[in-house]
């Protein structure tokens, strides 16, 4: 076993937080407020030090550059939410935030997200040159195809699921199922990589058990 | 059937217990088991290597948090061997406060081992506040938007980004997210900037990002531990390092694991359905004693 102290304290605070496995305990609640605190202690010091005393603090004070005084101002105006009588003022720099957000974003979004992404459902003639590969064949290409147009019309609601609109929303939904069943997956893989993770630093770094 | 009536009602520890063992077995007692390499891990590592050595930049973005920093580590400590032994400029940033630090100790580790100096062979410049400015930033003056480096150096005296002045200069935008971060390096620097990008993934978020590989938006990406496992077995093969990584060492265990699971899965559905023929079941399907 390890003599450095610190990994001992990982250790047992790791442990601490799976003994919520077997059921909710003083032991797990002291780790989970403990991770707690110190995320957002670190966060403060870090927005502290990268964000609020460079471009802040010596921007103003430093560099005399007094324009920064209005963002400083428009960020204070927040803080209003704590003060019921004045709190409507919170809302100009959301309103700011928004359109500016909404007016930078908009056409590189629905270019990237819409655009973009109904270009990879078009057929081509290069489709025909390697109809079997996986990303840009023609049999992937006619299934994406299939599975976006059948997947929509299972959205559409403005008519009775009836006939042709029934069948092509009832192999929507079976696409809408396979995508579910793929995200599942995906997220069992996720959590018990985060497990094999810890398990890797207690029987390494901890226990050596494995070298 | 009281065996398949004590399946349904099962304790959940019980489950725990035994995938806990299933993983634990499996890294104690170690054995090859083969896997193969994606065609999305295969297209990040051909696109790094087809990089001519000292010319454009590599630019990992670290924007994630520690609670996926296992999956996500493992593959920037790939991409970095990679870039390293190959000569390729690398310059680490990131979007997340966190995000820093954990790079930053992923670089300083790997650029040691590897023999690369800061400054000359690579540059960490840590974090920026302000996601979608600091990536447009980026693309209009890169020294402009990182006036120094995370140790506080003048960005302007590092010799490396002497010759970088914004995405032009950048080979590969890499970003490993835990988040949708990934979209708005896509919407900004691949829409407006028309930026190589790519991406590491928690396989959480890998599904989502499929439809933007199929377009090309992206040109690579790893899912997870198994794209950091794909990546370390592509850098073992190609001679880039002598030995795979903590990824490839805990796909073992995944496995096994997910053998476990879908067996779990397989007789948690008999269960259901014996108790269901049986018609005994309370609100959430579980079989009544």
């Amino acid at each position: 076993m390890t003599t450095n102290p610190w990994v001992w304290l990982a250790a047992i605070l790791t442990l601490c937080i799976y003994t919520y496995l077997y059921k909710d305990n003083p032991f797990y609640k002291f780790a989970e407020h403990l991770f707690t605190g110190l995320a957002v202690g670190y966060t403060i010091a870090i927005y502290w030090h990268n964000a609020v005393q460079p471009y802040v603090i010596q921007g103003i004070f430093r560099a005399h550059d007094w324009v920064l005084l209005v963002p400083l101002g428009l960020g204070l105006l927040y803080l209003t939410r704590f003060i019921p009588k004045i709190g409507y003022l919170m809302l100009i720099p959301i309103a700011i935030s928004l359109g500016a957000g909404s007016g930078v974003g908009l056409p590189r979004s629905l270019e990237a997200n819409i655009v973009k992404q109904m270009q990879g459902t078009l057929l081509t003639p290069a489709m025909l040159q390697h109809p079997f590969d996986p990303y840009n064949g023609l049999v992937v290409g006619l299934l994406v195809l299939a599975g976006v147009v059948c997947t929509i019309s299972y959205f559409f609601f403005s008519r009775e699921h009836t006939g042709a609109l029934r069948v092509s929303s009832r192999i929507g939904i079976w696409f809408v199922m396979i995508g579910f069943g793929a995200s599942f997956g995906y997220t069992v893989m996720a959590r018990l990589s985060l497990f094999i993770s810890r398990m890797q630093f207690l029987m390494t770094d901890w226990i050596h058990i494995i070298k | 059937m009281d065996f398949l009536k004590k399946l349904g009602s099962l304790d959940r520890r019980v489950v725990y217990l035994v995938l806990a063992v299933s993983v634990i077995v499996p890294l104690v007692f170690s054995f090859n088991l083969r896997h193969y390499v994606d065609r999305s891990t295969q297209r990040l590592f051909d696109h790094i290597e087809a990089v001519p050595p000292g010319g454009k930049a590599v630019l990992i973005s670290f924007d994630y948090d520690p609670q996926v920093a296992a999956e996500l580590d493992p593959m920037a400590e790939a991409v970095l061997r990679h870039c390293f032994a190959r000569g390729i400029p690398v310059i680490g940033m990131s979007l997340y406060p966190i995000g820093a630090s954990l790079g930053e100790r992923i670089f300083t580790r790997v650029a040691q081992e590897c023999g690369k100096r800061h400054g000359v062979d690579y540059c960490y410049m840590g974090y920026r506040p302000g996601y979608t400015i600091v990536i447009m930033g980026l693309g209009e003056n890169m020294r402009g938007t990182f006036r120094t480096d995370h140790y506080g150096t003048p960005a302007d005296s590092l010799p490396l980004l002497r010759n970088i002045r914004n995405y032009d200069d950048v080979a590969l935008l890499l970003d490993l997210a835990g988040s949708q971060v990934v979209t708005t390096w896509i919407v900004y620097a691949g829409v407006q900037y028309h930026a190589t990008v790519a991406a590491g993934l928690t396989a959480v978020s890998a599904p989502d990002y499929y439809p933007y590989l199929q377009t090309g938006q992206l040109v690579g990406q790893l899912g997870g531990m198994k794209g950091a496992a794909e990546y370390e077995q592509l850098n073992v093969e190609r001679g880039y390092h002598p030995r795979k990584g903590l990824a490839s060492r805990a796909m073992n265990a995944i496995s096994v694991s997910h053998i476990v699971t879908m067996l779990l899965i397989i007789m948690g559905n008999i269960a259901f359905l014996a108790a269901r023929r049986a018609g005994k079941r309370d609100g959430e399907g579980r079989a009544i004693q």
